[in-house]
C-alpha cells in the first residue's frame, strides 16, 4: 500500500527529476489517482521553472553561440516543414474529401487531431475504422483512439491522459488476434500527457480483434509484459 | 513582416503555421538565455550549442502544443533547455567530482559583468529574487539542490557523492524546495 504522506514528501524531488527509479515509479503510479498530489506537484513544477529561468538569466557563458547554430536551426526547421508538405501532397484524394472532413471533425472533437501530422489516413475514407481505447489499471482517466485503414497498412494511435514515463520505459502498442500479440510500436507522451504513433502493419489490419498499450522497457518487449494502461477493440 | 511589436506567444503561433522567420525572431530573443542555461549545466560550449539547437527545433516541432496559460514562452524554453541539458549530462555519464556552488559562481560572474541594458527590468528582478532566495538557503541545502538541478543527480547519487545518509539528502532537497516555494510564492511567471 502506498503511503500518501511518503509520496507527498517525494513530489519536490519528482519535479526536479531527482528521484531514483523505484521512487519515480511510485510517484508516477500515484499521481493519476490523486488530485491533491497533482496540485502539489504543479506548484513544485512552477518553482522548478522559476529556478530554471533565474539560472538562465544569471548565466554568463564566456561566448555566445556561434552564428552557424542559428542557420542550422532554420535549415532543419525548413526541412521539417518540407517533409510535412510532402506527406500532404502524397495522400490527398479530393474524391473522398467529404467523408474525410466528417472524420476530421470527430477527431478534432476528441482533441486527437492537434498532434496527428500525417493526413494520409484522413483522405482515405473507404476501409477506415476507428477504435476507442479506454484506461485500465491505474489509468482510468486515460483514453486513446486508433484510426486504421483496413485496406492499407497504415494507422495512427493518439492517446491522452497517460503519465510521462522515466527514461528507461516506453509505452508499447499491441495488435492482438488469435491469442497472439504483435507490437505496433513504441511511443512516449509529452508533458501534457499527449502521445501519438504512426502504425505500420505489413500484412494489413484486417483480422485484429483487440488493441492494448502496456508499459515496457525502452527497447520494447517481444510480448506484453508490463502493466496494461489502455485497451479496446473494434 | 515586422516583428518588433510581436509578442512571444504570437511568434509561437506563427511557428505553428510554419513561418521560419518567426523562429528566427524567437531565436534572436532567447538564444542567449537558452544557451546560457545549457552552458551553466554542461560547462562545454559545443555541447551547449547542441542543446540550444535541440531546444529551438523542439519549440518549432511542438509549437502547436504550446499553451500560453501554462507558462510564458521563455519559461517553456528554459524548462526544455534544462531537461535536455540534464539528459545530455546523464548520457555523457560524468559528474563533477566536487560540489559546485553554482549559485555563488553565477553571483560572482554577474558582479563582474556589465549590466545588459537590453535586458527587460522584470527579467533582472526575477533573476535577483531567485538568486537571493537560493543564496539564503543553508549551504547543505543549496548544495543538494545544485546537484539535483544543475548536475541531474538523484537522491542516491547525491548521498554517495557527499557521503551523507540518503534520508538526510531527501530531507534537505525537500526543505530547500519548501523554503523556495515560500520565498517565491508571489512570483507568478505563469499566467
Amino acid at each position: 500500500m502506498i503511503d500518501h504522506e511518503e509520496i507527498k514528501g517525494l513530489l519536490a524531488a519528482y519535479a526536479l527529476d531527482a528521484l531514483d527509479p523505484d521512487e519515480f515509479e511510485l510517484v508516477r503510479a500515484h499521481l493519476p489517482t490523486c488530485a491533491t498530489c497533482r496540485r502539489e506537484l504543479t506548484s513544485y513544477l512552477h518553482l522548478t521553472d522559476l529556478v530554471a529561468l533565474g539560472a538562465a538569466q544569471a548565466s554568463s557563458p564566456p561566448s555566445p553561440p556561434r552564428p552557424g547554430v542559428e542557420e542550422r536551426i532554420i535549415r532543419e526547421a525548413s526541412l521539417m516543414g518540407a517533409r510535412r508538405s510532402m506527406w500532404i501532397a502524397r495522400g490527398w484524394n479530393p474524391r473522398r474529401a467529404v467523408a474525410a472532413g466528417a472524420l476530421i471533425f470527430l477527431l478534432a472533437a476528441a482533441n486527437v487531431i492537434q498532434w496527428v501530422h500525417s493526413p494520409r489516413f484522413e483522405a482515405q475514407s473507404r476501409g477506415l475504422v476507428t477504435v476507442a481505447l479506454t484506461g485500465t489499471g491505474g489509468q482510468r482517466d486515460a483514453y486513446g483512439t486508433i484510426v486504421v485503414d483496413t485496406d492499407d497498412n497504415d494507422g495512427v494511435l493518439a492517446v491522452r491522459g497517460l503519465p510521462k514515463l522515466g527514461p528507461d520505459l516506453r509505452y508499447q502498442l499491441w495488435l492482438k488476434k488469435g491469442g497472439e500479440a504483435r507490437s505496433g510500436g513504441l511511443f512516449v507522451v509529452n508533458d501534457d500527457g499527449y502521445g501519438s504513433l504512426l502504425i505500420k502493419a505489413p500484412g494489413g489490419f484486417r483480422g485484429f480483434q483487440a488493441f492494448s498499450v502496456t508499459v515496457e522497457p525502452a527497447e520494447g518487449s517481444e510480448s506484453p509484459r508490463g502493466a496494461s494502461v489502455l485497451s479496446g477493440g473494434p | 513582416m515586422p516583428h518588433e511589436a510581436t509578442d512571444d506567444t504570437e511568434l509561437i503561433r506563427r511557428m505553428a503555421r510554419g513561418e521560419t522567420h518567426a523562429l528566427r525572431e524567437l531565436y534572436a530573443r532567447h538564444a542567449r538565455l537558452v544557451y546560457g542555461l545549457a552552458w551553466r549545466i554542461l560547462l562545454d560550449n559545443e555541447a551547449a550549442e547542441e542543446i540550444c539547437q535541440d531546444v529551438f527545433l523542439r519549440a518549432w516541432e511542438k509549437a502547436d502544443t504550446y499553451r500560453s496559460e501554462k507558462a510564458q514562452v521563455r519559461t517553456w524554453l528554459a524548462r526544455i533547455a534544462r531537461n535536455r541539458a540534464i539528459d545530455h549530462l546523464r548520457r555523457r555519464g560524468s559528474h563533477e567530482a566536487r560540489a559546485r556552488d553554482v549559485w555563488e559562481e553565477m553571483r560572482n560572474a554577474a558582479a563582474s559583468a556589465h549590466p545588459d541594458p537590453a535586458a527587460p527590468v522584470e527579467a533582472s528582478q526575477l533573476r535577483e529574487r531567485v538568486s537571493h532566495a537560493i543564496l539564503s538557503l543553508p549551504p547543505e541545502q543549496r548544495e543538494a539542490l545544485s546537484r539535483a538541478f544543475f548536475q541531474g543527480e538523484t537522491h542516491q547519487q547525491i548521498a554517495t557523492a557527499t557521503g551523507e545518509p540518503l534520508g538526510t539528502v531527501k530531507s534537505r532537497i525537500r526543505a530547500a524546495m519548501l523554503r523556495l516555494r515560500e520565498l517565491l510564492k508571489d512570483d507568478g511567471d505563469e499566467r
